[in-house]
């Protein structure tokens, strides 16, 4: 009774959230409407401006790392604590009395002819295409967040198929481990910073591309300076995949001091069905 | 009309998995629907009727507002979407956690489970583990 | 050119987005639910393609249909893919 007291009024709720949500659309400017106030206000100048002020084709790109490159800053910032503290949560639970076997993640090796073909076809092209993708972000779609991810996901896939150790040779494994992911991430974000304090090291403000001393066109300044901070973002976005790889399917290093104060939980031996 | 309502019904959605699910994968999963809801939504707002995507021809050097996408939505789109993904490998590793800890990831189970070893005074005072409610019985 | 928001195939990504969101939360299984949330990202990447918006879709490509699934499959490993549990 209870159970289905709770299901009516749960129903009742999102059915009233979905109305309203209706209702509050319903005021909005009709889609593809090109004089709304969301397609009027700040874009037009990013959209008329941004070929002349930052030599990018790609207006995403410009907006992204230019116009607002404090922003992606922190968003580079963001993922980088969100890699740490994956990290950070899984390594500070093993060592201490292991209560749950945990389950085999993906780190045992598998000895297939076909992935192991696979791999070596596709890696070397998911690899070269991410850079790709990076270089070529000012022209087309992509960027450092795309060739990041692509980059990551190339390492993701050679870790899976050759990387785990294997017994005869405990310490062999194929791609950056979790020490070596982790500089990645934090040369990506520091290399980042660093190009918004070399701007203000120059007379601009923090960021402020155009005042670089790398040639006499500030356009063409403001393109290599932007192709430097999506690099960047490429080396943080592509070592923090890893890292959240590696703790999440591989697991962190299984050996470490248990936590101080640590509960002794209750909890029953897990029986695997 | 259409992408505004599916957004909301997408949003509805997601928000009411992750309230009523009690399992937190699926918690996990209903979060993501609703990100995606609300790029949905900003993104249906970035389109201009005959709007070209946002990005010049290599010789084009002069641009008219009115013919482009509003790439500002989708840069900040963008910008939402890695930051999901650092979401949510931070609430699987928090997952993997709970897992290991307290052996499930049913809501309802690690209720039981954390009142069955938050009560200290039981255990260490009265020093009576049977009456530890939750703790011994079996997840099903 | 540029796809119509109202027109059948936005709709139908739209719709396609609707029905494997929802199966995906409800499935009894987290290995499907997974697979299924790769098909739902999917969706929505080809959806931001047809509105214009190419930069998110092929970074909804690249995150949600390919690195947030390999990581939920992956956590499914080392927890369970069972719901009662």
């Amino acid at each position: 009774m209870k159970a289905r007291l709770r299901a009516a009024a749960a129903a009742l709720i999102l059915g009233g959230l979905f109305v309203g949500l209706l209702a509050g659309v319903r005021d909005l400017p009709p889609i593809g409407d090109p004089s709304s106030p969301a397609s009027t206000h700040v874009s037009p100048r990013f959209i008329e401006e941004a070929r002349r002020e930052t030599g990018a084709l790609n207006m995403v790109t410009a907006v992204l790392a230019d116009y607002r490159g404090y922003d992606t800053l922190g968003e580079t910032a963001v993922i980088f604590a969100a890699g740490l503290g994956a990290f950070v949560i899984l390594a500070a639970s093993i060592g201490g009395p292991r209560r749950e076997t945990p389950g085999p993640g993906l780190s045992h090796r598998v000895d297939s002819l076909l992935l192991d073909t696979a791999a070596r076809v596709l890696a070397p092209f998911l690899l070269l295409f991410a850079v790709y993708v990076l270089v070529h972000g000012h022209v087309s779609p992509g960027g450092g967040f795309q060739g990041g991810v692509l980059f990551g996901l190339g390492l993701v896939t050679l870790r899976l198929v050759w990387g785990p150790p294997r017994p005869d040779r405990a310490a062999s494994r194929f791609g950056p481990g979790v020490r070596a992911s982790f500089l990645l991430a934090s040369a990506g974000l520091l290399a980042y910073i660093a190009i918004g304090i070399a701007a203000m090291a120059f007379g601009g403000a923090f960021l402020d591309y155009g005042v670089l001393p790398l040639g006499q066109d500030p356009a063409h300044v403001r393109e290599l300076a932007t192709l430097g901070v999506e690099a960047a973002v490429f080396v943080a976005v592509s070592g923090t995949v890893a890292v959240l790889f590696e703790t999440i399917a591989v697991g962190v290093a299984e050996t470490g001091r248990p936590l101080p104060n640590e509960d002794p939980a209750p909890v029953e031996a897990r029986e695997e069905g | 009309m259409t992408p505004y309502a599916l957004a909301a019904a997408l949003f509805t959605l997601g928000l009411g998995g992750m309230v009523l699910l009690p399992n937190l994968v699926r918690k996990l999963l209903a979060m993501n629907v609703m990100q995606v809801a609300v790029i949905v939504f900003f993104i249906a707002l970035a389109t201009k009727d005959g709007g070209r995507v946002p990005i010049l021809e290599p010789g084009e050097t002069e641009a008219i507002a009115a013919d482009f996408m509003n790439p500002l939505p989708h840069t900040l789109m963008l910008t939402a979407i890695v930051v999901s993904v650092a979401t949510t490998g931070l609430a699987l590793g928090l997952l993997i956690r709970i897992w290991r800890q307290y052996g499930s990831l049913d809501e309802r189970i690690l209720l039981s489970r954390l009142r069955g070893s938050g009560d200290d005074a039981t255990r260490h005072g009265a020093g009576d583990d049977a009456t530890r409610h939750g703790a011994g019985e079996p997840p099903r | 050119m540029m796809l119509d928001p109202g027109g059948l195939i936005a709709t139908g990504l739209l719709a396609t987005m609707l029905v494997t969101g929802a199966v995906a939360l409800l499935v009894n299984d987290l290995l499907v639910a997974a697979a299924l949330f790769g098909v739902f990202s999917f969706a929505a990447a080809a959806w931001f393609a047809a509105l214009g918006a190419v930069d998110v879709a092929f970074t909804e490509a690249c995150v949600g249909g390919a690195l947030t699934t390999i990581l939920l499959v992956a956590a499914t490993f080392r927890t369970t893919r069972r719901l009662d549990r």
